[in-house]
């Protein structure tokens, strides 16, 4: 699959060639500098930007045969998703932005609020059902932003770089939620991340560098592709080129095997 | 007008008859009753719009707002004291017997077949209008202004439109038609001719006018102008209004109207001869 975008008489091609396979029950992440095509491949793959040339299979659904709304509609249903801002409805409290995906869905109040309760439950926030979410800080907001997510029950997860905005910690709990999520109940997570700390979760990944698929890994070869890197790059360089100004990961330069 | 909807309903089964040319059997009331329901469903004003009735589509969106003022009405009887159970906050509300039923009273007054409520969309309208008061009231009260001012403007539009129509041209005169008998020298518009004109259909009055040329002497001096001879009707249909003095009737013996130009220079000198005595 290829991505080009038209800037100015300039014709910038953001993916070259890009092709994998995500399986059922996977914890995908794509990773790599920032710049490089994660999101676009993400929006891609999702069908909210269309290839300029192959094609996305998606559940066994080819997004160039759908219309925009039949593709709106299946994500709708099917994918649930978590960004780097959360988004909300500012009018509305907590519980009543996690319930939103259902009133979309046709669902009446009853069902709705019931499983959103349900839903806050699960990521721990039932406390906070009645606040507005503006009043919650950055990782709690993920947190109902990740019950928001699930609340139609998606077959697969995309969260495109969740973490971005969260301190080590409330990232490290979100984390763990995905890969609860993962583990137990066995949902297929997409992630886009830039943080090196997190390819801890995955099962599998690529690396994405300049719109191509460089390599890719499952989690046996983690410590393989850490080792790698640190041998090509240096120590020093390693945090900077890849994780884009993030300053927790600076053991990954040094090569440690830091992968549970 | 919900009225014409059943209607169209029928000549629709009507016209469905004729092609296919098997009768249709008569709907009952319990049909109908249905298709009322169905009024205030999303299917139902695609439909109207594409039929271009769109006043019908209106109506059936304030019918939606019926129903978002009583889902609210619901939740604000949910929350009295007397009916026992104090539900604090909506989701609590929806889960008791009484929202329960006013759940399913909403869902079939909607019609719904799925998708995103459209009393849903109307409530979330007002949720995010009350969560910016300020910017909701800035906008409507802008809207207010900026239409104010447009019916302000166009009503003085009008206004001077009225005002210049009344003072250059009066509806009366393009009302009436000039009769003459032209080159014409063996007609004769006598009491007979004027019978036949006024039993012509749409004409409701026939008046003789007389016109000669004239010279009216005055103070001294002297002007020719056109006099015309007419009935004290005349002067009320043509809209003339005087400037002094009174209006003759057709029963006093005889009457001049004389020519404007005449009267305007009697007037001037009129009023100059008064302001050389004082």
């Amino acid at each position: 699959m290829n991505k080009n975008y038209q800037v100015g008489t300039q014709e910038v091609q953001v993916l070259k060639d890009v092709s994998t396979q995500i399986h059922g029950g996977d914890f995908f992440v794509i990773f790599g500098p920032s710049g490089s095509g994660k999101s676009t491949l993400l929006h891609t793959l999702l069908g909210l930007e269309k290839p300029t040339a192959g094609k996305v299979m998606l559940l066994e659904k080819d997004f160039a045969q759908m219309s925009q709304d039949e593709a709106a509609e299946f994500r709708k249903t099917r994918v649930g998703m978590v960004y780097q801002q959360p988004y909300w409805i500012k009018s509305l409290t907590v519980l009543e932005n996690v319930a939103f995906p259902l009133f979309l869905l046709g669902q009446m109040p009853s069902e709705a609020f019931g499983k959103s309760l349900e839903m806050l439950k699960i990521v721990g926030m039932e406390d906070w059902q009645n606040y507005s979410p503006t009043e919650l800080s950055s990782g709690q907001q993920q947190r109902v932003s990740l019950a928001r997510a699930l609340i139609n029950d998606p077959v697969i997860l995309v969260a495109d770089e969740p973490t971005g905005n969260l301190d080590t910690q409330s990232g490290e709990e979100l984390m763990q939620l995905l890969s609860n999520l993962n583990k137990q109940d066995g949902r297929t997570i997409v992630m886009v991340t830039h943080d090196l700390e997190y390819l801890k979760y995955a099962t599998r990944m690529i690396r994405v560098v300049d719109g191509k698929i460089e390599n890719e890994y499952n989690q046996a070869e983690v410590s393989k592709l850490f080792k790698e890197m640190a041998g090509k790059r240096g120590a020093r360089h390693i945090q900077e080129l890849e994780v884009a100004g993030d300053t927790k990961s600076t053991h990954i330069g040094r090569g440690e095997n830091n992968v549970s | 007008m919900l009225a014409d909807l059943l209607q169209n309903h029928q000549h629709e089964a009507k016209a469905e008859e004729r092609t296919a040319g098997v009768k249709v059997p008569k709907r009952s009331w319990k049909e109908r009753l249905r298709n009322w329901r169905h009024f205030f469903s999303k299917e139902t004003v695609i439909k109207l719009q594409e039929e271009g009735k769109t006043i019908l589509s209106l109506l059936s969106f304030f019918g939606l707002l019926l129903v978002f003022l009583l889902e609210l009405l619901w939740k604000m009887i949910g929350q009295i004291k007397i009916l026992g159970k104090i539900v604090s906050s909506t989701d609590r509300f929806w889960q008791t017997k009484l929202g329960n039923w006013g759940e399913r009273v909403i869902a079939k007054l909607e019609g719904h077949r799925g998708g995103v409520r459209r009393s849903f969309l109307i409530a979330l309208a007002f949720r995010n209008m009350r969560a910016k008061r300020t910017r909701s009231f800035v906008t409507v009260g802008g809207m207010g202004v900026g239409i104010a001012a447009i019916v302000f403007l166009v009503s003085v539009g009008y206004g001077l439109q009225r005002l210049v129509v009344s003072r250059v041209a009066r509806l009366e005169e393009l009302k009436m038609a000039d009769v003459t008998i032209g080159q014409a020298s063996n007609i004769r518009l006598d009491g007979e001719a004027i019978q036949t004109m006024q039993n012509i259909g749409g004409v409701e009055k026939v008046m003789p006018i007389v016109s000669l040329v004239g010279k009216v002497f005055f103070e001294g001096g002297n002007s020719e102008s056109v006099v015309y001879g007419v009935s004290g009707e005349y002067l009320e249909v043509a809209g003339l209004n005087k400037i002094k003095g009174d209006w003759f009737t057709t029963r006093e013996e005889a009457g001049l109207l004389p020519d404007v130009r005449v009267c305007k220079r009697l007037v001037l000198e009129v009023e100059s001869a008064m302001s050389n005595l004082t």
